[in-house]
């Protein structure tokens, strides 16, 4: 399988979300974390990653969002993730990811935990 | 006699092709020649990677083991070990390195290597992992870990210590009521922070109980429609799996997974191992 990723950003107040639509594999490497970066030189607090859409995310994926979690650490910013397949989420637990980031059902429930509703869209 | 222009044209661009041509002919050779040499190498490299995962010890009273590792490619990251810790103790890894092919296939080695040198020195699996972890983050590249699953058996009372780093978590399939439990134990894949914790947990296993591990190879196996194996239907499979001999329950369980994907070829290496108490 491998759906080319597409990769959508937008900012809702001080809160940077990151839609990704297709595979998550190495291949996406470049793109997630040039995503990440711009929002991230933005100095916003918080970044959700939005997985609505992604029907798959391998191996080579999860070390990507490993990398972007140490560069969050790095700069202080909280990170989110929201909208993963209950397989995805389980895989998260496994691996351990989800004592960095905090996991939601959907982009709403991410932004409702922070009270933001202003809405800015920034095409990818 | 001398030649007209056009001849002498029709020479000189005979002779360049000629000469490209006997150029080419070279390069195909020279290139044949190196993938050759590169076939022979990851036949090579295939085979000592099956070489290092070890034949199931069949002399254990009353354990049966049995494991299958399927590289999606030549060579992969996927592995599985059973080796003896001391008299009484069985240490039993599955792991999966980020990614396959070659560079996975060296990753992977190291990691046996190390899991292996470091089962010596504790029976506690959460403290190997621990000290496999701290080394193998000193050696791991950018953006590539470990998972690994990892056990130890007590052979005599057929109590088994399990932790997981970042591992699918295994299932123990009871014999007496037929339920599918996970073995709820997860942690950090290895060679991502080096002063990552784990925890482990104890699973007895009684008669005709069986303990399954599997990488995500299987789970996420697709089908054409690009639906996944996933973690539902692997549950609900090995519910139907009691009472049954580990070779068999192998055989039927690859045989589930590839019937799902009808084909579609496999993204992942597969690796299953079941442990099995008779």
């Amino acid at each position: 399988m491998n759906e080319e990723l597409k990769i959508f950003k937008k900012t809702v107040s001080d809160v940077g979300i990151i839609s990704l639509a297709g595979d998550v594999t190495s291949l996406a490497e470049e793109q997630i974390n040039a995503g990440f970066d711009e929002l991230a030189e933005q100095g916003l607090k918080k970044v959700i990653f939005d997985f609505t859409p992604v029907s798959y995310i391998n191996s080579s994926g999860i070390a990507i969002l490993i990398g972007i979690i140490n560069k969050a650490k790095q700069k202080g910013q909280k990170l989110s993730v929201a909208g993963l397949s209950p397989h995805f989420q389980k895989i998260f637990r496994m691996v351990g990811l989800t004592r960095f980031v905090e996991v939601y059902d959907s982009v709403e429930s991410a932004l409702d935990c922070k009270g933001v509703n202003a809405n800015v869209c920034i095409p990818g | 006699m001398y030649a007209s222009p056009v001849e002498l044209a029709a020479v000189v661009f005979s002779g360049i092709l000629a000469g490209l041509a006997y150029r080419c002919r070279g390069i195909d050779d020279s290139a044949l020649a190196e993938y050759r040499q590169l076939s022979d190498d990851l036949h090579s490299a295939r085979e000592t990677q099956r070489g290092l995962m070890p034949d199931m010890p069949s002399d254990i009273p009353g354990i049966e083991l049995e494991a299958f590792c399927r590289p999606s490619s030549m060579v992969g990251g996927d592995f599985y070990d059973v080796f003896r810790v001391d008299e009484k103790h069985l240490g039993i890894a599955v792991g999966d390195v980020t990614g396959h092919g070659l560079p996975a296939a060296l990753l992977m080695s190291l990691a046996f290597g190390v899991i292996r040198a470091e089962a010596a020195r504790t029976l506690s699996p959460a403290r190997l992992l621990e000290r496999a972890n701290s080394i193998l983050c000193r050696s791991m590249p950018h953006n590539r870990f470990v998972a690994v699953a990892y056990a130890v058996l007590d052979t005599e009372t057929k109590r088994v210590m399990v932790a997981n780093a970042g591992q699918i978590a295994p299932y123990v399939s009871r014999n007496s009521t037929g339920r599918v439990e996970a073995v709820d134990v997860y942690g950090l894949p290895m060679g991502i922070c080096e002063d990552a914790d784990y925890g482990e947990t104890e699973v007895l296993l009684g008669e005709g109980d069986r303990l399954l591990f599997t990488s995500d190879g299987i789970v996420e196996a697709v089908n054409p429609d690009r639906e996944m194996y996933g973690f539902a239907r692997l549950e609900a499979d090995l519910g139907l799996i009691g009472g049954r001999s580990c070779r068999r329950i192998l055989g039927d369980m690859l045989d589930r997974v590839m019937d799902f994907a009808s084909g579609a070829p496999a993204a992942d290496d597969m690796t299953m191992l079941v442990l099995g108490v008779n």
